[in-house]
């Protein structure tokens, strides 16, 4: 839709053009999102295109992802066979919505946002991946993909500063063998439940992203492949209040649905069972 | 304004300028590109899908700010004015009805790669269609490329019961500027409303002039600058039966996204800074969220003295509904088991594609013009007559190619400011509404709680039937009334049971008015009928099916319930036929039930029934004429809302006149060029203006047989009218001639009331599987049949049917307006309010069951409404047929379900 309060458009070559950041700029990756309600407070667009952050590049430490890579791109590219878990990644553009968003729409830019319903965010999570950002003064940090959202729609971001790169080590991208489920209220919108089951077959380590029901996404290990009941009793240590709690769907409803989906997960993946994405 | 942007669309140059906000939609629209279809404006619904450098992007989330040096395709230039094989499969296979989605549709598809037909409904995720229920879309995407050519149906074959092509076909697929919002008068304005953040306040005091003083805007409207007049938005005939409550602006505001004041300016931007521009101060008054609480009358919602037929506004109660029939108590007495539940009905919004929109304008002759997509013209102009005191005559209603309306634009909703706008300021104005207002200040359905008491015998039989419903009509009156009456009237009468009663109670509350949405309170009525009675069965164990069988009314009874007689008759009647096709078609005794255990398969059915149109008071006139050139004019003020009904009109005249579809040139909707017909709406348009242009043609035929007898000297008794002459065996005229001699018009103008409306029946069957886990209801195959006498258009009246069969699917699973405690609706768009989508459509078997009605032209009945009614009582009783468990409260979301297999 239209943006009637945005006066100014920029799009800067390097990210040392861009001074000042007042707190009325926002930035404009795909614009999916942005563009899809009505947004008062916005009265500068800083689009990140020109910036040429779209890389996707492997390399000996694993793979790197420029934050404004369009999405459509990673289910074109020819990831190293051994790589395995790339379906994941996959998995994630083709579970944010048509087609024709993921022409558009930014792996970053689904991680920045950090709605509940991010489809990158569990992925990120279970395959271990890290984020550089860029603040204002040119310097550089890294963060775990499981610490940087802290709450719906809040990352650590401060103003001004950027997502510049996801990187996923290598030693989580070989041999793991993933699965993507995800549950909405409908068959299609935002999810309520969404679970990325990453798995290892020779150290039978498994690792569960979880997001979809929970406020921020979360991270759930074992040496082992849980049985049902382990996993049963993993969910229920964790405190309900963890959960969303909305319109779209109960606490307690979430938590049965993140230990569905984990079960079906993992149960799929020993089984060598390529299951459904979508309940 | 930002540097200028160097594109191209189509092949052609452009170079141009826009807003830093704007979006690529909002772009090719300004450039003239209308085939470019404004709908969700969110991303979700795929109706504004354009090639970016040849990828499908939804251009109403791209920044326009990027087109630069990018080439854009539209539907426009897709096969430079030809068609391509994606626009002639849609042809083909006619998929498209009220023809919004059509051009995104298409752009999609042909850019689409798919292995199976499961692929390609999971790739149309980003397309949605609120008319066909996909059925059709699919067929044309997979027929895309085959050679089919479609053979144009001969006078010689007929044109009843034959599957005309729609003849709106080739500017749809082409995406051409035929609906309200792609024309306008130079120098047009833009309407915006402040809409109420507060679900019940008193406007103290209001400050307009920072909004006056912004440059662009021409004028600020509140209730000072009106003359309070009270009316109903509701498109009724006169005298109109809801309460005269709504007023064009107010000093109160009744929900949240009432209108405060309205502000015109040259944009829409303007006009939308302008309204944030304007100072209110509220007083906050208490407010009535819930139904039950508001007929306690501590706040009063309609306690102006202005507002007059509210049935009792200290308690807020807009209207009542009594209808009793033999004795309630003597029939529990009789009975064996007696049941009993509630039944809660959310309420659900339409969600036609095209939004609600409307352009006035007075003409060189002063004639005040409005342009608006609407199913009520003649109504709309009386009304508009009656609120600004300007005569019928000298105000002009028509409506352009219609997006789709399904009750909503049974409404005057943006006429009326519009028109206050065009008075005040003497300039063109439209004013279009976001799909936010579509979902947020328009109508839904009615929310119902129904409880409903049977009593019956060990046997099965009836002995008596109490129903009571509490329906939320919202903080205005329009169609509460006449709603909640089919409620109970339709549920109740299509059983024989000698003693019935029925309440519906209709209230006000704070919260987004509720209005005429497809199948009119018969739907919720159908959802406990059709509910309890599978209960009942089980109770009894009683095949539902027999047990339906057993108190079915029959072609012998009358429909009796609070009356002496009534105008709901039963013309023709193939209910029983009905219920053996679909109980065949679903093989329902023999489920498999799946491996998995977590997942648990069942089928269940339902019946309804729903009038053709109104008796007596539905009004349709007609005009047809046999044109100089041997060709005819049919002129009709009937809405086609995208149905078809302009098609099948046709063909009744055709057929009668031995012509072809293609020699009538018709001309709809217009109060100045058309006789007046009461407009599309309660399944009227085949039936009654269906039956006025029957009578009008065998007028005109026996008019023009008179005149050839007179012109060529023979008897007329011997004369033939075929599609270019009138001939007798040994002398013949041609049409033209005749035209061209005749001494009188050869025309011939009637109206027409029908004195009874029949009924349609409909039975349905659902199969379903539940995952007991997730609470996921997935239907596996349905089928419906529907006794629609005889089907003028087979093809269309199948679109009716699959459509309302999805649309009942969505009330069933997905759909349903979310609000907090304060009133305000949590799901205002298409991505969180979900409509189904080609994917969730399972298979579907369609029996259109003929056998000709009495009453109706050639036969046919109304078949609008009724393939919604059966899908959500259908499916509950499915999924209480596969997990033991009942589900009393629409939607059937999965938590729902989930909950109630685990309590």
């Amino acid at each position: 839709m239209d943006l009637y309060s945005v006066k100014t458009y920029l799009r800067p070559k390097s990210l040392r053009e861009v001074q000042n950041w007042q707190t009325d700029w926002n930035w404009l990756a795909g614009g999916t999102w942005i563009f899809n309600e009505v947004q008062p407070q916005v009265r500068t667009l800083v689009d990140m295109q020109r910036l040429n952050w779209s890389e996707i590049e492997v390399n000996s430490g694993g793979l790197s992802i420029g934050a404004t890579c369009i999405q459509n791109e990673l289910l074109d590219f020819s990831f190293p066979e051994a790589w395995t878990a790339t379906n994941a990644l996959k998995d994630a553009v083709r579970e944010l919505a048509s087609f024709k968003l993921s022409h558009a729409a930014t792996v970053g830019g689904n991680l920045c946002l950090a709605l509940s319903a991010s489809t990158f965010a569990p992925v990120m999570v279970a395959l271990n991946a890290q984020y550089e950002i860029w603040q204002p003064n040119g310097e550089a940090y890294a963060v775990d993909a499981v610490d940087f959202q802290t709450a719906p729609q809040q990352t650590i971001l401060q103003p001004g500063e950027v997502l510049r790169r996801i990187k996923i080590p290598i030693g989580h991208l070989a041999q793991w063998q993933t699965s993507f489920k995800r549950m909405a209220v409908c068959t299609a919108g935002y999810a309520i439940a969404i679970v990325v089951t990453a798995y290892h077959p020779q150290t039978q380590q498994v690792r569960f992203g979880i997001g979809g029901s929970v406020k921020s996404p979360r991270l759930i290990e074992f040496d082992s492949v849980p049985t049902s009941e382990q996993i049963g009793g993993v969910i229920h240590e964790l405190p309900l209040n963890i959960y969303i709690d909305n319109e779209r769907g109960g606490a307690a409803y979430r938590q049965h649905l993140t230990q569905v989906l984990m079960q079906r997960g993992i149960a799929e993946l020993t089984a060598g069972i390529d299951g459904k994405r979508r309940y | 304004m930002p540097d200028s942007l160097n594109f191209q669309v189509n092949n052609q140059n452009h170079n141009t300028k826009c807003d830093s906000g704007t979006s690529l939609l909002s772009l090719l629209r300004s450039l003239g590109y209308a085939g470019v279809h404004r709908v969700c404006e969110s991303g979700d619904c795929g109706g504004c899908t354009v090639w970016l450098d040849d990828q499908p992007i939804h251009s109403c989330i791209y920044p326009a700010m990027r087109v630069d040096s990018h080439q854009i395709t539209t539907i426009e230039g897709l096969e430079n004015g030809g068609l391509s094989p994606m626009q002639q499969a849609f042809l083909d296979k006619q998929g498209f009805q009220c023809g919004y989605c059509t051009p995104g549709m298409i752009m999609t598809a042909s850019s689409l790669e798919y292995e199976s037909e499961a692929q390609l409904k999971a790739e149309l995720e980003g397309n949605l269609c609120r008319c066909t229920g996909y059925e059709a879309i699919i067929d044309s995407v997979l027929e895309c490329g085959k050679d089919s050519s479609v053979k144009s149906i001969t006078a010689k074959q007929g044109q009843v019961g034959r599957d005309v092509p729609k003849q709106d076909g080739p500017n749809l697929v082409t995406g051409k500027p035929v609906y309200t919002a792609d024309w306008s008068p130079p120098g047009l304005l833009h309407l915006k409303v402040l809409r109420s953040p507060h679900a019940h306040a008193r406007i103290r005091r209001i400050d307009t002039s920072k909004a006056e003083a912004l440059e662009g805007v021409e004028a600020v409207f509140t209730h000072k600058d009106i003359t309070r007049k009270a009316y109903s938005t509701a498109g009724h005939g006169a005298p109109v039966p809801d309460p005269l409550d709504h007023y064009l602006l107010d000093h109160k505001v009744r929900f949240i996204g009432d209108r405060t004041a309205a502000v015109v300016a040259e944009t829409e931007a303007i006009a939308a800074k302008a309204c944030e521009l304007i100072e209110v101060d509220y007083e906050i008054l208490p407010q009535a969220i819930d139904p039950i609480e508001a007929m306690q009358g501590k706040t009063i919602i309609h306690d102006e003295p202005e507002s007059s037929q509210i049935h009792d506004a200290a308690h807020n109660i807009a209207g009542e509904v009594v209808l009793n029939k033999g004795d309630l108590e003597a029939g529990f007495a009789q009975a064996d088991l007696i049941i009993e539940n509630t039944y809660i009905l959310p309420a659900v919004q339409h969600v036609h594609l095209e939004p609600h929109v409307s352009i006035s304008w007075f003409d060189d002759e002063g004639t005040l013009v409005v342009r608006s997509s609407t199913q009520v013209p003649f109504h709309c102009q009386r009304l508009l007559s009656e609120l600004f005191d300007i005569p019928k005559e000298k105000i002009r209603v028509y409506k352009p190619q219609l997006g789709g309306g399904f009750g909503n634009k049974q409404e005057i909703l943006t006429e009326d400011l519009c028109v206050l706008a065009t008075l005040k300021t003497g300039k063109p104005v439209q004013w279009r509404f976001t799909r936010e207002e579509e979902f947020t200040a328009t109508n839904s359905r009615h929310a119902m709680n129904i409880r409903l008491k049977t009593g019956v015998k060990q046997d099965g039989t009836i002995t008596a039937q109490e129903m009571e419903a509490i329906s939320n009509t919202g903080a205005y009156g329009n169609h509460g009334e006449t709603v909640t009456f089919l409620t109970g009237c339709f549920p109740l009468g299509l059983y024989r049971c000698a003693n019935q009663s029925y309440k519906g109670t209709v209230v006000y509350t704070n919260t987004m008015p509720a209005g005429a949405f497809r199948g009119y309170g018969a739907t919720q009525g159908t959802f406990a009928m059709e509910s309890q009675l599978d209960e009942i069965a089980h109770k009894l164990n009683i095949d539902p099916i027999k047990l339906r069988q057993h108190n079915l009314i029959t072609a012998e009874d009358e429909i009796l319930i609070g009356r002496e007689e009534h105008f709901h008759i039963i013309g023709s009647y193939a209910l029983d036929e009905c219920i053996e096709k679909v109980t065949q078609a679903l093989n329902y005794d023999s489920v498999k039930q799946p491996e998995e255990k977590h997942l648990k398969r069942g089928v269940g059915f339902a019946a309804t029934m729903q009038a053709s149109g109104l008796a007596k008071i539905h009004l349709a006139s007609v005009k047809i004429s046999l044109l100089p050139d041997g060709r005819y004019e049919l002129r009709t003020g009937s809405v086609d809302v995208g149905t078809g009904s302009d098609t099948s009109l046709r063909q009744i005249a055709a057929q009668v006149l031995g012509t072809t579809v293609e020699k009538i040139e018709i001309f709809t909707a217009d109060t100045h060029n058309t006789p007046f017909d009461a407009g599309s709406y309660a399944s009227a348009t085949a039936f009654i203006t269906g039956q006025a242009v029957n009578l009008a043609a065998r007028k005109l035929r026996s008019l023009l047989l008179k005149t050839a007898s007179q012109t060529i000297e023979a008897d007329a008794e011997k004369l033939e009218l075929e599609e270019t002459r009138v001939s007798s065996p040994s002398a013949s005229i041609t049409l033209q001639q005749l035209a061209q001699t005749a001494t009188e018009p050869l025309s011939v103008e009637l109206e027409h009331t029908s004195d009874r409306a029949s009924l349609t029946f409909a039975f349905m069957g659902a199969e379903v599987e539940v995952d007991t886990e997730t609470g996921r209801i997935t239907v596996l195959r349905c089928a419906e049949a529907i006794d629609i006498g005889t089907a003028i258009n087979p093809r269309i009246c199948r679109g009716q049917a699959t459509g309302g069969l999805v649309m009942g699917l969505g009330y069933a699973l997905n759909e349903e307006l979310r609000f907090d405690e304060q009133g305000k609706i949590l799901n205002p768009s298409l991505r969180t309010y979900r409509i189904p989508a080609a994917t969730d459509v399972p298979p579907m078997e369609i029996f259109l069951i003929e056998q000709a009605d009495p009453y109706g032209p050639f036969g046919a009945k109304g078949i609008g409404e009724i393939g919604t009614n059966c899908a959500a009582p259908a499916i509950a009783n499915a999924v209480a047929n596969a997990t033991g468990v009942r589900l009393r409260q629409l939607p059937m979301i999965p938590e729902r379900v989930w909950q109630a297999i685990n309590n």
